[in-house]
């Protein structure tokens, strides 16, 4: 199948653990795939030539998801792709979204999983209403662009001896219509929690909004994004980005460490797809126990000193 | 400047909700559904009266397609908050894509005209897409902004604040009209007051059937629904606090291999 593979720079100006999932995914399946990135670091190039794409494209227009749409919808048209992959992302989203218009209609967002079937369709699963449900959709259009939530594919990329890799830009559409006026760089240097494989959640079991530092250390030294429930988020101890759930963001790490959250159905919604969730709580019955992997009946105050300074001697 | 100003908004299962798989597998019971407006796309509801307040000649419009059984009771809630006109975009399909809906709402947003702009919710709390936005603007040939969570307005453009993954803020400088998906933050959704629920009442909700455009064969279809994998039964720790901090980090580590 004739892939192109949307690939991200980390902060190290490596190849960002999401797209390293794309890549070993296509190499899985021994699809041809092209890359398409909008980062012109040297070592970051290196790195994705290593991996043996047949070509890489350059797209202008980063951060601007107009002048990025409009510049890949017009290129996209000539092209022969049957799959377009990328991370799930608001930039992601709103670039190929754009880009999608009219030619490339099919476009699914949120994708756990993808089989191809001998009958040149693709099945894909997506969570529904955060989770609750999990949609089977047969996609039968090409090119498909699919946005694969991350952590989902365990297999790791391997790289190629020999490569002719070509590089080409992708020319530019300006559109004056969107401009970025600023721009700041995140104070986090942390994986957003859509992305994390490590997450520490804390709810209304914290009593005040400075004792939240309790959950940001936690985090820290497990090397975790902090998160929240709702109840948190709407008496203004974090921000709305932290919120984890159904009206917040789904999440899907490997670990996932709730403190002092009940266990609402909104809640669990967001986060049940984590594969191991450590439930801290001093009620017996919080509904969160009968989601946990391991849970401890506690009072947080003690526990999680204790568990910060056990941790601490092991990592 | 006596301009439209629209809002799309989406009618969606109450987060409350369990969900009950029925037959065929690619339906849900909705007998017991208690449905609500997208809690997102209040903000943008709030939004379109906030911007109704400086440009008092505008008119406000609210958009919601489905089913017309139950579509339109979405709709009066916005009229009850102040929307001025409310327009069904009548179809049966479950889950049509981005793609089709926002060609036909595209349609019905073009046939009414002269837009200032165009806001809708950053996600629908159904399935997590937030697709429609940026499809609508491209099918309108608008630039569109989303995320947005803060938003000061002129009569041609718009300063909007957004918010993206890792805490990065952005601030956009958008021409209008636009489209704009709203996120929280944005400003404070009011309730329906009681009178503006008694005016609802007797608002009349003008029908678009646009199935036939819903209805024609795509690249995408649900094969069928099913439940999340069952969790495994989880251990509950006990003894002293200390041995279970010990426990559960050795379980971590060792069984879990997550440390
Ligand atoms: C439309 C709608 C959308 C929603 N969306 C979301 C969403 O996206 N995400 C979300 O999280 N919620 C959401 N909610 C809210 C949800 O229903 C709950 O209200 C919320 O999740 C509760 O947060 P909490 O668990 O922190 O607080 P609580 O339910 O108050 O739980 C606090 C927990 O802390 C425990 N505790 C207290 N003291 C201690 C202690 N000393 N040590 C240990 N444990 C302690 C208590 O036993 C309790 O279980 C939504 C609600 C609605 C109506």
């Amino acid at each position: 199948m004739e892939t192109l593979l949307v690939i991200e720079k980390d902060n190290q100006s490596q190849v960002k653990k999401t797209s390293l999932e794309l890549i070993a995914l296509a190499q899985k399946h021994s699809w041809n795939w092209d890359a398409l990135i909008y980062d012109q670091d040297p070592n970051f190039k290196n790195q994705i030539i290593s991996f043996g794409p047949r070509t890489v494209f350059e797209l202008p227009g980063h951060p601007n998801p107009l002048v990025a749409g409009s510049s890949f919808r017009s290129w996209l048209v000539p092209q022969q792709y049957s799959l377009i992959l990328a991370t799930a992302s608001n930039f992601h989203r709103d670039f190929l979204a754009w880009a999608a218009f009219p030619q490339t209609p099919t476009i699914v967002n949120d994708v756990v999983s993808l089989e191809p079937q001998h009958s040149s369709q693709i099945l894909v699963k997506k969570p529904l209403f955060a989770g609750k449900l999990i949609g089977e959709f047969r996609v039968s259009q090409r090119p498909a662009i699919l946005l694969l939530r991350p952590n989902q594919i365990s297999e790791k990329p391997t790289t190629k001896s020999s490569s002719s890799t070509t590089f080409q830009v992708i020319p530019q559409h300006n559109d004056q219509r969107y401009q970025v006026l600023e721009r700041s760089v995140g104070t986090q240097t942390r994986a957003d929690l859509t992305e994390a494989e490590r997450i520490v959640s804390g709810g209304r079991g914290l009593k005040d909004a400075s004792n939240y530092q309790m959950i940001e250390r936690l985090a820290s030294i497990l090397g975790a994004t902090p998160g929240a429930s709702r109840a948190i988020v709407d008496a203004g101890w974090v921000d709305h980005s932290y919120q984890v759930g159904q009206t917040g963001k789904t999440v899907a790490p490997n670990l996932y460490i709730a403190v002092g959250i009940s266990g609402a159905i909104q809640h669990l919604a967001g986060m049940s797809g984590s594969r191991v969730i450590v439930a801290i709580n001093n009620d017996p019955n919080a509904p969160i126990f009968q989601k946990a992997t391991y849970g401890i009946v506690g009072d947080l105050f003690e526990v999680i000193p204790k568990l910060e300074a056990k941790l601490k001697e092991i990592l | 400047m006596s301009k439209n100003i629209f809002v799309c908004l989406k009618q969606v299962p109450d987060t409350e909700t369990r969900f009950k798989i029925s037959d065929p597998d690619t339906k849900f019971d909705t007998s017991t559904i208690k449905w609500i407006v997208n809690p997102y796309d209040e903000f943008a509801i709030e939004e379109a009266l906030k911007l109704k307040a400086q440009f008092p000649d505008c008119s406000t419009i609210a958009l919601s397609g489905g089913p017309k059984s139950r579509v339109g009771e979405a709709l009066r809630t916005a009229l009850a908050m102040g929307i001025d006109e409310a327009i069904l975009l009548h179809f049966e399909k479950d889950w049509p894509s981005a793609f089709t809906l926002a060609k036909a709402f595209a349609q019905v947003i073009r046939s009414e005209g002269d837009p200032l702009v165009i806001l809708t919710g950053k996600m629908a709390i159904d399935d997590h897409s937030s697709l429609f936005g940026p499809m609508l603007a491209a099918a309108l040939e608008m630039p569109f902004v989303s995320l947005v969570s803060s938003a000061s307005w002129n009569s041609d453009h718009g300063i909007l604040g957004r918010e993206l993954e890792g805490g990065v803020r952005e601030k956009v400088r958008v021409s209008l009209p636009a489209v704009v998906t709203c996120n929280k933050g944005l400003n404070t959704p009011r309730y329906p007051s009681l009178p503006g629920i008694m005016k609802a009442k007797k608002k009349t909700i003008k029908e678009v059937d646009i199935s036939a455009q819903i209805n024609v064969p795509e690249g995408l279809e649900l094969n069928r629904l099913t439940y999340p994998p069952e969790r495994p039964a989880g251990k509950i720790l006990s003894g002293s606090i200390d041995a279970q901090v010990t426990e559960l980090v050795t379980l971590l580590r060792n069984e879990a291999k997550v440390l």
